[in-house]
């Protein structure tokens, strides 16, 4: 049976967690001082720190927190205000913590600076000014009952839609997915009535629903949403109050499905409520199905989250992410293994075992998923301290910090993202001076931001600093003896050359605006995930720094080709079209084809790889690296596959073009296709043979 | 455009849908299935191209539902388009009706 998790580690891994809170809370009141969802936010933090340290018998940092938390009971009784000062000092004890939690008591040399923090943060708590006060609690004012907006609470929608629903235009899964835009719902459909097929009015809608929809929302704005329902449907909306538990039966009645009579006297069976009421055709089991969900989402609000998750070692997610790659692999056996047998009951029984596999593949994938911000959330600090040293005056955006990604991605990514961030502040950015000669604002403009393309996210960080002087940059790289002096570059392909090793040195770091710094080691890091990083510039307006990477490392899902007889697998998120060897028009020098209007480069593998050379028609697979397109020649297409992703071990991991391998059906390896890495070295024969 | 294939093998009815089976074409369904309701298989045949919406997705629960008053043999194929309904279904909070016609 495997080990519970240690409460000591389970504690450590809470407290962290509950700093990195406590750190964005503070951050978040020095830009908005009256607010007070990071007020609370920061007190809940520490009130919890406190609390559960207490059960360790960790009693300085109990002692430290508590006086910490003092702070904030004054704050949030709002017997003081936050002020830039305060948020200084704040941050400061809030490193206290960090060092406390790790060692347990105050080591000896930093006991002073400690305590002179703590003085200095109990002394910026400072009187309110009487007129700072009613600003200081600015949603107090909200009491409109029937119609707020900003407070969450659980609504019942009951939705009858009318038969004429489907003929008059209606589409009740847009209006479901509105709901579900305004917060979040637990749909119940009711299906029963409809009727066999020779009974059914083939265009009449049968269906109804119940939605329990959490939302901050407004009464009107949920309203709103069905305000194109025809006459004859019935919404009910009603707000469902939590606070204690509620029984089947007290829903039903509720909701005016069963009378308080025919309750009681229903009770008096020992067989559960629900299966009576369904067995004597009281209430439909529809009525019972959406009567208990909203028992269970009662009790799940209830019971404040604290058994709704549980703690799980990243370890073990990775062990079960693997597990689901095999299955994934094995289920594709037995695939193949029913297709050769011709067995159509088997074949019928593996697509539903392949529909499951694929369920437990995404829930397992789902659970390994991380939220960006806790990629970014370092960062505010970081811009802030850095800022200060350096002498400059940022802004900083963090967008798409919901967007997720692999956790084992997001650990990677920190390095790398730390390094270029460094190098925005430190060497793009200009100071305010500089800044306003400039004809700039005083504040530097710095954007993290990530979003989804396909199967790949795109993490931008972007500045509005000097940009990068690529005559400097092309003077560097022939000084040192990377490129000839007569070499034709193309801006984007002078650019590219602060990624290469050996570029970056502190003289050159000021002679090109730094940029050069440790990018090889980022690029080196980012390939590591097969992902890839590319430098936009404009002198004088800004830089943005680009990074691709792969949604997840685990197991993915590809177009599995043969080249000379080799099997490959080429990751589908980098895949835009095939194209028809025999219909694509080459170029005469074979390096080009013309593909929808554009000359796009053309890579034959079998001779990349060295196991021949291609036909001219063969196969040509389309990949996008970013904006750049690359047809990539192979020899036969023969269908997708998902596949767990080896990596190719010490020996081989530097074969060029290929960043892993994957077992097909039959037990043979096919190896996956490096597109990044081979757009770039297509990219650079086809310069060659211009 | 819908289109609903129907083929005689042996004592079973073979379907095959493809386009999309919705409020404007759901008759033309249920105007092809009900002569051979009694029929003792009826395999539906979903085309990966097929796409449905709740009316469409509703007469599918609605055969199914005849079949199994019926005791009568009721298979779905097509996975692609499968999948995609019964998330579709899954999304309405259908769940039954997800099962039912993807199930047989």
């Amino acid at each position: 049976m495997a080990k519970s998790m240690d409460p000591r580690a389970l504690f450590q891994e809470e407290a962290e967690e509950l700093l990195q809170t406590l750190e964005s809370s503070l951050l978040g009141l020095e830009d908005d001082p009256g607010n007070t969802e990071h007020l609370n936010s920061a007190f809940r933090a520490l009130h919890t720190i406190k609390g559960s340290a207490t059960m360790f018998a960790l009693n300085a940092l109990v002692g430290y927190a508590h006086r910490f938390e003092n702070v904030f009971v004054s704050l949030r009784e709002g017997n003081a205000v936050v002020t830039r000062d305060l948020v200084d000092q704040s941050l400061a004890a809030r490193d206290i913590l960090v060092l406390l939690l790790r060692t347990g008591e105050i080591p000896a040399d930093v006991a002073d600076q400690a305590e002179a923090v703590m003085v200095s943060l109990e002394g910026a708590v400072t009187a309110v000014p009487a007129a700072a006060e009613p600003d200081s609690h600015p949603r107090d004012d909200v009491t409109d009952e029937a119609d707020r907006a900003g407070v969450e609470r659980l609504l019942r929608i009951q939705y009858r839609p009318s038969s004429r629903t489907f003929i008059n235009g209606t589409n009740p899964l847009s209006l479901i997915r509105e709901l579900q835009d305004l917060g979040s719902t637990l749909v119940v459909g009711y299906s029963r009535e409809i009727p066999p097929l020779e009974e059914l009015q083939p265009d009449h809608c049968y269906l109804a629903w119940d939605i329990l929809l959490t939302t901050d929302a407004s009464r009107r704005e949920v309203e709103d949403v069905f305000i194109f329902v025809d006459g004859e449907s019935v919404v009910t909306i009603d707000e469902v109050h939590g606070g204690e538990y509620r029984r089947l039966g007290e829903i039903l009645v509720d909701r005016g499905l069963l009378s308080q009579s025919d309750l009681e006297e229903y009770l008096g069976n020992r067989v559960p409520l629900g299966e009576v009421l369904v067995n004597r055709g009281v209430v439909s089991a529809d009525s019972v199905r959406s009567a208990l969900e909203e028992q269970r989402l009662i009790a799940r609000i209830d019971s404040d989250d604290a058994t709704s998750s549980i703690k799980v070692r990243t370890r073990r997610l990775d062990d079960l992410v693997s597990l689901v790659g095999e299955f994934v692999s094995l289920q594709a056996q037995i695939n193949l293994t029913a297709q050769r047998l011709e067995d159509r009951e088997l074949v019928n029984q593996v697509e539903q075992l392949e529909r499951l596999v694929r369920e437990a593949r995404e829930l397992s994938m789902d659970m390994h998923m991380v939220p960006v911000e806790t990629l970014f959330a370092p960062f505010r600090r970081l811009t802030r301290e850095l800022a200060r040293e350096l002498n400059r005056e940022v802004s900083l955006t963090l967008n798409g910090t919901e967007t997720e990604l692999d956790k084992n991605v997001v650990d990677q990514l920190r390095d790398p993202l730390l390094h270029i961030v460094r190098n925005s502040i430190d060497h793009g950015l200009e100071s305010p001076d500089a800044r306003l000669a400039a004809g700039k604002p005083r504040e530097g403009r710095l954007v993290l931001s990530a979003f989804h393309s396909g199967a790949l996210v795109m993490i931008t960080v972007e500045d509005d600093g000097a940009g990068i002087n690529d005559e400097a940059i092309r003077a560097k790289a022939v000084e040192q003896g990377m490129i000839p002096a007569d070499a034709a570059l193309t801006r984007e392909e002078t650019l590219d050359l602060v990624f290469q090793p050996g570029f970056s040195t502190a003289k050159s770091a000021t002679q090109v605006s730094g940029r050069g710094v440790g990018m090889d080691v980022v690029r080196r890091n980012v390939e590591r995930l097969n992902g890839a990083v590319t430098l936009s510039s404009e002198a004088g307006v800004g830089t943005t720094v680009q990074l691709r990477i792969p949604l997840t490392l685990a197991i993915v899902e590809g177009l599995l080709c043969h080249v000379a007889g080799q099997s490959f697998l080429i990751n589908l998120a980098y895949i835009r079209e095939c194209v028809d060897g025999t219909a694509a028009r080459r170029h005469s020098s074979g390096g080009f084809f013309d593909y929808r209007g554009s000359v796009v480069p053309l890579l034959d593998l079998a001779q990349f790889y060295r196991f021949g050379a291609a036909n001219d028609d063969d196969p040509i697979v389309v990949v996008a690296a970013g904006d750049h397109l690359v047809g990539l020649v192979v020899s036969t297409i023969l269908g997708n596959h998902q596949s767990v992703v080896k990596n190719m071990g010490a020996l081989l991991q530097h074969v060029e073009g290929v960043s892993g391998a994957v077992f097909l059906a039959d037990g043979t390896p096919a190896l996956m296709v490096d597109v990044e890495r081979l757009h770039r070295i297509a990219s650079k024969q086809n310069r060659k043979s211009d | 455009m819908f289109l609903c294939d129907l083929q005689q093998e042996g004592d079973s009815v073979v379907l095959e849908l493809s386009g999309d089976l919705t409020v404007e074409t759901v008759n033309d369904f249920v105007g092809a299935v009900l002569p051979v309701l009694e029929s003792p298989l009826i395999e539906v045949r979903v085309a990966a191209i097929a796409g449905f919406d709740l009316c469409g997705l509703q007469s599918l629960y609605a055969l199914a539902e005849s079949r199994r008053r019926s005791n009568g043999a009721l298979v779905f194929t097509g996975e692609e388009a499968l999948r995609r309904f019964a998330a579709m279904a899954r999304f309405a909070g259908l769940d039954e009706l997800s099962a039912a016609s993807t199930n047989g």
